[in-house]
């Protein structure tokens, strides 16, 4: 097998990296170990939540703090991947979102704050147009939780979201009557509320607990592939508006990013090999030759390129192993920053956990080099996403807009052979 | 069974993905999925031990073995591994575990089928021979006519040797695939053997059957090993008996014999896309449109679609290749009364997403795939070999 450029890992950087190749009209493949830790997500693409991390008032305008983040952080993704390609990369993906029917929205000047599960506000960048709603409206808010739906209570919403707001949240319950005896989820109930039937069951409640008008709070359950017209039925039906909050996984919001962003690259004629990771990489001269798979026999399936990007995720995607003296990353064997102490006492720190900033050092053009040499280690890999170093996503709220922009980056970079004509 | 896919348990974290890419859960609320039917079930039941075992979830039944769970999750967990393990102990009724049986012994039939073709085509068509079949459990719907084909071997010696394994479908229903088959591989200068021909085991295994299983693939493997030692690679082009052969062997009888045949097993065109020759004729004119399905076993293979990439190289302008949805059949599954609505509902989004892309027909590896896509959409659906043939260099045009 012969491409261009091979994406490893298909997550948000991956699928990133694919789309900034397959743009530039090359022959595209990409491989992971599984499907990304995409499915498992928010869907919302968050630039810069919180800077410097330790402060506690969320970023109001993530584009200009950006200037100062890069002076100061040079060795921050963002100061790698550069503000231009970082508004190039924002900008497309709002394109490409139209053409993949899932429409987002957002804007770099302003950050947007949407509640989470807990009834945290969060900032975030990017969103679904369908969750453009304002938490700040003059309507009334209510949470509604849903009886068969684990893990969503809307009392605990509601008190949360009236501690940050200062105003009055009600919440409230309903019952799909679903008569379904195993547990449910976020994914269940949605495919579920794609059911007229159900729905309608779901309108008739919301009627009777006099919530017209208003603004309802609801997880992330209103349809996997049909949620346009799920949502609009319900909002039509009661004059609201819905605000649907992303859940834990099985997380909907991400599963339809995931699927819908995928489903484009195949259309545009990447091809895609999920399920087996990488088992070995061939170097020559400072470049990687090939690499290979093993399949499901165990045999190994060799892959040539010109091109590659890592993309595998950090800690969490399993990109990077943590062993008890040491961390790995297991593609090309990359030397990895490791902070001087991996953790601190308090789990929740402001400051963020020290692991969070391990990860691959990278030059400019994200290609892969030694901290003491400053020597560039492979010339045509170029890497993207939570295996870059020099960053805490968790604290700053920075992991999609990272893995956005700098897989943008590192795939047109492995589309034009590490040279971009800026 | 094996303890390569035990060990995995753990690295179970329970985020769902596997949940929201099984065919059933999506067309069947009831099913519990791969995540807690899997992983979820094998920790409780290794909790509770073997004095008091866990029962098994007789909702296990519904499980395709599609392997999509296999392939989504981000840990390398296979939940689909402990659903055939688990599968066997179920404890079901007599009138469906006979008609398991009986469409698990596919092989039984396709042989008597094959050797008297007029005679059982005519018998399954009979009104009488359906209503029977309704009431021991069979869906009311078509089963492939049994054929029979004399094959041709030129028997040229080689240094690079193939024992053809063309498995039941192929041998019992579609000939035609089978002499496609050894034509290609003759035109890439490959001496071909055809193996005598036994049952894989897939049907038997996903019926639950382990033992049976078993027995059949020490007896095959036995014979698929003297072949590789004699420096034969073995060659499938049925996605299912491929990934048995590739896969489920190690599962169910773990080991040096099954380790050692499932390196020498290679899917047709796995093998092709190694070859440095291309001995198509790239002068005739291309087929202007049509549609290749992904198999559910191919995609699990792990090999990516290389069947797909020849016949978009040498036979098809414009090839839609879908690897998005399941057409719903797995095997025996949709031949089942009781699963077939939901067989068919698995499959309808691929039937509308055929429908509505306008193709003349519909390429498929897998045999059963293909009576599915028929049933589901009256497209007419080829192997891939039976494309490519055609556009093999001094291809014998009479032949069609």
């Amino acid at each position: 097998m012969n491409y261009d450029v091979v994406v490893i890992g298909a997550g948000l950087a991956g699928f990133s990296a694919a789309l900034a190749a397959v743009k530039e009209g090359k022959q595209v493949l990409v491989i992971a170990k599984g499907m990304g830790n995409l499915y498992s997500s928010s869907g919302y693409i968050d630039l810069l939540g919180y800077y410097p991390t330790t402060s506690k008032k969320p970023v109001v305008n993530p584009q200009k703090i950006l200037d100062s983040l890069i002076v100061e952080n040079p060795n921050h993704p963002y100061a790698k991947v550069g503000k231009d390609i970082i508004i190039k990369a924002f900008n497309d993906f709002l394109l490409v979102s139209e053409e993949m029917g899932l429409p987002y929205t957002g804007s770099l000047n302003a950050n947007m704050m949407m509640p989470t599960a807990a009834g945290a506000l969060v900032p975030t960048t990017l969103y679904p147009k369908s969750t453009d709603k304002k938490i700040t409206v003059d309507r009334e808010i209510v949470v509604v939780g849903i009886k068969e739906l684990v893990d969503f209570y809307p009392a605990y919403v509601a008190q949360n979201l009236e501690l940050q707001l200062g105003r009055k949240v009600k919440p409230l319950w309903i019952d799909l009557q679903l008569n379904i005896s195993r547990e449910l989820n976020s994914y269940d109930l949605a495919l579920a509320l794609e059911k007229p039937q159900v729905r309608n069951g779901l309108i008739d409640q919301l009627i009777n607990l006099n919530v017209r008008d208003s603004l309802i709070l609801i997880p992330a359950v209103l349809g996997v592939t049909r949620w346009q017209e799920v949502i609009s039925n319900i909002e039509q039906s009661l004059n609201c508006e819905l605000l649907e909050i992303p859940t834990l996984p099985p997380s909907v919001m991400g599963y339809r990013l995931a699927e819908s962003f995928k489903l484009y690259l195949k259309n545009k004629g990447v091809e895609f090999i999920i399920g087996y990771p990488v088992a070995y990489a061939k170097f020559l001269d400072g470049y990687c030759e090939e690499i290979s798979i093993y399949t499901a026999n165990d045999r190994l399936k060799k892959i040539k390129a010109q091109n590659f990007c890592l993309a595998t995720g950090g800690i969490l995607g399993e990109g990077l192993q943590v062993l008890p003296r040491e961390i790995k990353e297991d593609v090309f064997g990359l030397p990895i920053q490791v902070p001087r102490e991996y953790s601190l006492h308090d789990f929740f720190s402001l400051e963020g956990q020290p692991l969070s900033y391990a990860g691959v050092n990278v030059n400019d053009r994200l290609q892969p080099f030694d901290p003491q040499t400053k020597e560039t280690l492979l010339k045509n890999v170029f890497v993207a996403g939570a295996t870059l170093a020099g960053y805490d996503p968790f604290v700053e709220k920075s992991g999609n807009g990272v893995a956005l922009t700098s897989g943008y980056k590192a795939g047109l970079l492995a589309a034009k052979g590490g040279i971009l004509n800026e | 069974m094996s303890n390569g896919n035990e060990r995995n348990l753990d690295h179970c974290l329970k985020c769902s993905t596997c949940h929201t890419q099984c065919p059933v859960v999506a067309n069947y609320p009831d099913f519990p999925g791969p995540k807690q039917l899997g992983p979820e079930l094998e920790r409780l039941r290794l909790a509770k031990g073997q004095e008091k075992p866990l029962e098994i979830d007789e909702s296990l039944a519904l499980c395709t073995n599609c392997k999509r769970c296999d392939i989504a999750c981000p840990h390398g967990v296979k939940p689909s591994y402990y659903n055939m393990k688990n599968k066997a102990r179920l404890q079901g009724q007599s009138i469906s575990k006979f008609r398991d049986w009986i469409l698990a012994h596919n092989i039984c039939w396709g042989k008597i089928g094959s050797k008297i073709p007029g005679l059982v085509n005519f018998a399954l068509k009979f009104p009488l021979t359906k209503s029977v079949m309704g009431l021991m459990g069979i869906a009311n719907r078509d089963f492939p006519k049994y054929l029979k084909q004399q094959i041709k071997i030129r028997n040229s010696k080689n240094d690079k040797k193939v024992l053809y394994y063309p498995g039941c479908y192929a041998s019992f229903n579609e000939p035609e695939i089978i002499q496609a088959t050894i034509d290609i591989l003759e035109a890439y200068d490959f001496q071909v053997e055809l193996a005598s021909v036994n049952c894989c085991g897939t049907p038997v295994m996903s019926n639950g059957l382990l033992d049976e299983a078993r027995e059949m693939a020490i007896k095959n493997t036995g014979v698929f090993l003297k072949y590789i030692r004699e420096g034969y690679k073995i060659v499938t082009t049925c996605s299912s008996c491929g990934l048995t052969l590739k896969e489920e062997y190690t599962n169910i009888i773990p080991g040096t014999n099954s380790a050692e045949l499932k390196q020498n097993v290679w899917d047709l065109f796995e093998l092709l896309e190694e070859e440095e020759i291309l001995p198509f004729n790239e002068n005739k004119e291309k087929i202007k449109k049509a549609y290749y399905h992904v198999p559910c076993h191919l995609k699990a293979q792990g090999i990516g679609v290389p069947a797909a990439n020849l016949l978009k190289k040498v036979a098809v302008k414009d090839l839609i290749i879908e690897d998005n949805y399941c057409c719903g059949i797995a095997g025996t599954f949709g031949f089942k009364k009781e699963k077939y609505p939901i067989a068919m509902a698995i499959g309808d989004p691929l039937f509308k997403d055929i429908k509505n892309s306008q193709v003349p027909f519909v390429i498929t590896d897998c045999g059963t795939c293909k009576l599915q896509i028929m049933h589901g959409t009256s497209v007419p659906v080829k192997h891939p070999v039976v494309i490519l043939r055609d556009y093999l260099k001094n291809s014998d045009t009479e032949k069609f």
